[in-house]
């Protein structure tokens, strides 16, 4: 297995995130509002983690909410995180578009659900806040 | 500046005496030619498949209708992708002028796919799960005849009663290219007479979904190496090429259109969809060539690119292009077919490689469309708008590399100033 | 006539200079020579019951495979880097790093610029492109799963073994059918003999799903049980009535006789002749009846071996079970020794099933010579094939041997391994 990315590869590699030089990924998207807590979606994430990409001998709830997803922790790749996206939008009925994909949405589970939460609330999903 | 002079420890020489191409611009050399000098894309919408559930809706695809006679045989058993191949190889055979009848016991095929009869396999899979579940029929189990990837290369050899042998090559993107070089080492150690090269794919949802998967497909026609470039477009279709050796060329009259001066595979061993991002499989590819070829690098006078159109790959080919070529390499004049055709997977690399050919005898580097802002990261000389006039050109390099890490590099060397698309 | 334009077939490649030093081979007889040695001596067809829970398979159709059974091969395949792999990647890592154990190639010197891979499939990961196409079919194109595209793709298996142990060298799939495994060889041991790598990792590869035993049966491939008759792979047999599916991986390591013997290398075998041709009267997905032809090119490729074809000690054949393929074989076959009685004729496909190169193992442990058994699956001979395979019972150890693989569509692979002394 190759070696695990540091953050600056997976942005490098991940073809979305070079794609378009110059356009920063736009913090407001998120509401630019302290996101609500988010437990039951963090927990599904952990879930989806071990289960889309594969990890087995990981628990979910051995997944600590702020680490880093891509990187020294997991060593996951541009595929998984292709993987993720996938799992992200069956489980949650959302579509994630190319661009939205960005390195503050994957930094953490934590980050990553409350992408998610900002989506199905902004969609009126009851799960939202969750 | 070396070329190929006598030299008695250079490889047999090995010409192409023969082209034939199935593409999304048309049926036939001539169309194909006709639409590369253009420059305009035959990317748009598509309709060989329901693509309304897909991420995009842009492909490059052959019209059908226009497919001149239907091979003999059971044609129901035959997939398109087959269809594609068999009318390449009819035209490349007839071009050069070949007489199977006295040495198709002494020929054989060469040939890459990367799907085969998917699209009808497909299909097939898509009633047989709703048969199923109780909705329709179960569909004829002739749609699965030709599934697999030896369909076109197969289908070809019983088209010209070929007995020689028969191999396709199934390395995704570079399958074409690498079908020709395994031609060109087959007639060179004496296996064959007479070698048809070639490569074909269809479209099919496996491959369209899949690259979508993976965010590599652009909602528009594609823009290699360009700034904005955002990901590659689907294409299909087939090419053949004949090769022989040169005195068997000259011998029976028939007319070397090029000399298969070099080829070389390699492979990055580095990831399974991206490129390295050095390019070292690849400049390993180019160089192993061009020593083949016993040229320099400064011998080159245009580069035909696998450029897909996404980031890493674009990115990738320019870094080994620029670490073989070094400072040269702004000044080389680089073009994709990919932008007027799109990928045709495992047909792309002869397609391509018959592209290279036709650019070479016109004297003339077909361009892509002016579409999308330069990356000044990309310091090529893209050939961009109107054709790029090259009445001198002599040696061209065509490049191609593949999902799963597999480089290979075609160098040809112009032989001979007719016009072949007439 | 001019020299270009003879109809005389004539030899295609000696491969005098290249030798194997390494097999590797995981089947449904089980992990490596050993189990596959004890299967190939009793003879009997290594098979297991297909699950039919998807319900696509046709009534009365085939039940059985040649399955492997042991699916773990965390021994030579780490857990982390088996998460990204398909089944067949899997098998083929394994398979290489035990062949290349038994050629004394540590892992880092298993790689570079100098060491290619030629492997042979028909299906690729069929799993992994029934995964993909359900998706799309059922679900919707946007459900395709990235992971599942980058393994089915035919390659997938190459380019895994490429990244696991550094292979830089050409990257290599073909996909010849039944001729397949034979070629990916030749080619590998072309590339060896003609300097471009020093060392090639060359075989096969098959893995059989549910749903593609399911098509094949449909498709009118298998054997089936009848009346009194089970279902099973009788080559030769006049009952014969398809084939059985088998599944595995095997790898060899290829290199240069005077490297290995620097390195201080056992040769299992070294490469003789190696052929192919093509018999057009084939149709899209059967054997067609040119044995003539293909008989020449045998002939004449045998002409320049040691001993021509009385010194062909055995015959390791392709045949399957399959009504058509097996006549085109025994034809080819019997013109192409003429009056001469032919050598025992071995068809391992009987024991591992068809696809996945499954003779290329047994044929290296005959030239070892292991004893091959019984042949309790074959009934009656055919007059129409008018070959019997080897029923087991005394057999000299032979010193060549001659791997046949004609396969459906029209292609034909021969290669001559002998012994090395």
């Amino acid at each position: 297995m190759r070696a695990p990315i540091t953050f600056e590869e997976f942005v490098l590699y991940f073809p979305t995130l070079s794609s378009v030089p110059g356009t920063q990924i736009n913090e407001n998207r998120l509401g630019g509002q302290a996101m609500p807590e988010t437990p039951a979606i963090r927990s599904r994430i952990k879930h989806l983690l071990v289960d889309a990409l594969h990890l087995q001998g990981l628990s979910p709830a051995n997944i600590v909410d702020d680490a880093p997803l891509f990187g020294a922790g997991l060593g996951l790749d541009s595929v998984d995180a292709l993987e993720l996206v996938v799992a992200i939008e069956k489980e949650f009925g959302i579509r994630i578009q190319n661009h939205e994909v960005g390195e503050e949405a994957f930094a953490s589970v934590s980050a990553l659900a409350a992408f998610v939460d900002g989506r199905l609330a902004a969609a009126g999903n009851p799960n939202a806040g969750t | 500046m070396r070329g190929p002079d006598p030299d008695p420890g250079a490889p047999r020489a090995v010409v192409v005496t023969g082209l034939g191409a199935v593409s999304p611009l048309g049926w036939g050399l001539g169309s194909l030619w006709d639409g590369l000098r253009s420059g305009k894309t035959a990317i748009g919408p598509f309709d060989r498949f329901d693509n309304s559930g897909h991420r995009t809706r842009v492909a490059a695809q052959v019209d059908l209708a226009a497919e001149p006679e239907r091979p003999s045989g059971k044609p129901r058993r035959l997939s398109i992708a087959d269809r594609f191949a068999v009318a390449a190889a009819r035209e490349a055979v007839a071009r050069a002028r070949l007489n199977l009848d006295d040495c198709g016991g002494r020929t054989g095929v060469y040939f890459g796919s990367s799907t085969g009869g998917m699209l009808e396999t497909e299909t097939y899979l898509e009633a047989l799960l709703a048969a199923v579940a109780g909705r329709g029929r179960p569909p004829a189990t002739s749609l699965l005849a030709s599934q697999q990837h030896s369909g076109p290369g197969d289908a070809v050899a019983r088209d010209l009663g070929i007995g020689g042998p028969v191999q396709t090559i199934a390395t995704a993107c570079v399958s074409g290219a690498m079908a020709i070089g395994d031609a060109v080492l087959g007639v060179r150690r004496g296996e064959v007479d007479v070698a048809i090269a070639g490569g074909s794919d269809s479209l099919c949802r496996l491959t369209y979904a899949g690259f979508n998967a993976l965010r590599a497909v652009d909602e528009r026609p594609c823009r290699p190496f360009r700034g904005d470039r955002a990901g590659l477009s689907l294409g299909e279709g087939a090419a053949a090429l004949v090769l022989e050796p040169l005195e068997r060329a000259l011998a029976r009259g028939a007319r070397p259109l090029a000399l298969a001066a070099g080829q070389a595979a390699t492979c990055d061993a580095h990831h399974m969809t991206s490129p390295h991002p050095e390019g070292l499989g690849a400049a390993a590819a180019i160089r192993g060539a061009l020593a083949e070829a016993r040229l320099d690098p400064s011998d080159i006078d245009f580069v035909n690119a696998h450029g897909t159109g996404t980031q890493l790959n674009d990115a990738a080919e320019c870094a080994a292009l620029v670490a073989v070529f070094g400072d040269e390499a702004k000044d080389l004049p680089v073009t994709s077919t990919k932008s007027l055709v799109g990928h045709l997977l495992g047909s792309a690399g002869a397609l391509e490689a018959v592209a290279t050919i036709l650019c070479l005898l016109h004297g003339e580097v077909h361009p892509m469309p002016d579409d999308g802002r330069s990356d000044p990261g990309i310091r090529l000389r893209l050939v961009v708008g109107p054709p790029l006039r090259l009445p001198q050109a002599r040696h061209a390099l065509s490049t191609n590399l593949a999902f799963g890490g597999a480089n290979a590099a075609l160098v040809f060397t112009r032989h001979g100033d007719q016009d072949p698309a007439r | 006539m001019p020299r270009w334009c003879s109809r005389a077939t004539e030899i295609r490649i000696l491969h005098a200079e290249t030798v194997i030093t390494g097999l590797g081979t995981i089947g449904p007889c089980g992990h490596g020579r050993e189990a596959l040695a004890a299967a190939v001596a009793v003879g009997k067809p290594v098979v297991a019951e297909v699950d039919r829970g998807d319900g696509l398979h046709r009534e009365g159709g085939a039940r059985l495979a040649a399955l492997v059974g042991e699916r773990d091969v965390s021994r030579w395949v780490p857990a982390s880097a088996a998460r990204r792999m398909s089944f067949p990647s899997q098998l083929v890592v394994a398979a290489a790093r035990m062949a290349l154990a038994e050629a004394g190639i540590g892992a880092t010197e298993a790689g570079g610029p100098r060491v290619g891979v030629y492997l042979s499939t028909t299906f690729g990961s069929g799993l992994s492109t029934e995964k993909l196409l359900r998706q799309i079919l059922l679900e919707g194109a946007e459900a395709a799963q990235p992971f599942y595209f980058s393994e089915c793709v035919a390659n997938a298996p190459a380019a895994q073994l490429a990244i696991a142990v550094g292979a830089r060298g050409p990257n290599v799939t073909l996909t010849q059918r039944e001729s397949g495994p034979l070629l990916a060889v030749a080619r590998g041991a072309q590339a060896v003999r003609e300097g471009r790598v020093d060392r090639a990792l060359a075989g096969a590869v098959e893995e059989i799903t549910p749903l593609l035993h399911a098509l094949l049966d449909r498709f009118g491939a298998l054997a089936r049980a009848g009346g009194a008759r089970a279902e099973m792979s009788r080559p030769f047999d006049r009952w014969r009535d398809g084939v059985v599916a088998g599944e595995g991986a095997t790898l060899l390591v290829l290199e240069r006789e005077d490297a290995a013997r620097t390195r201080g290398a056992r040769a299992l075998a070294r490469m003789g002749w190696s052929g192919a041709a093509f018999d057009a009267t084939a149709t899209v997905s059967d054997w067609g009846d040119g044995y003539a032809p293909l008989a020449a090119v045998l002939r004449a490729g045998l002409d320049q071996t040691p001993g021509g074809t009385a010194g062909i000690g055995a015959v390791v054949s392709g045949a399957s079970g399959a009504r058509r393929g097996d006549r085109l074989e025994a034809r080819v076959l019997r013109a192409a020794w003429g009056e001469a009685p032919l050598p025992p004729v071995l068809v391992p496909k009987a024991v591992v099933g068809e696809f996945g190169g499954g003779i290329l193992a047994p044929g290296l442990l005959a030239l070892e010579g292991a004893p091959f058994g019984p042949a309790p699956w074959f009934t009656e001979p055919d007059a129409e094939a008018g070959v019997t395979p080897h029923g087991g019972g005394a057999r000299e150890t032979p010193s060549r041997i001659l791997f046949t693989g004609l396969a459906s569509g029209g292609a034909a692979a021969w290669l001559v391994l002998e012994r090395a002394s």
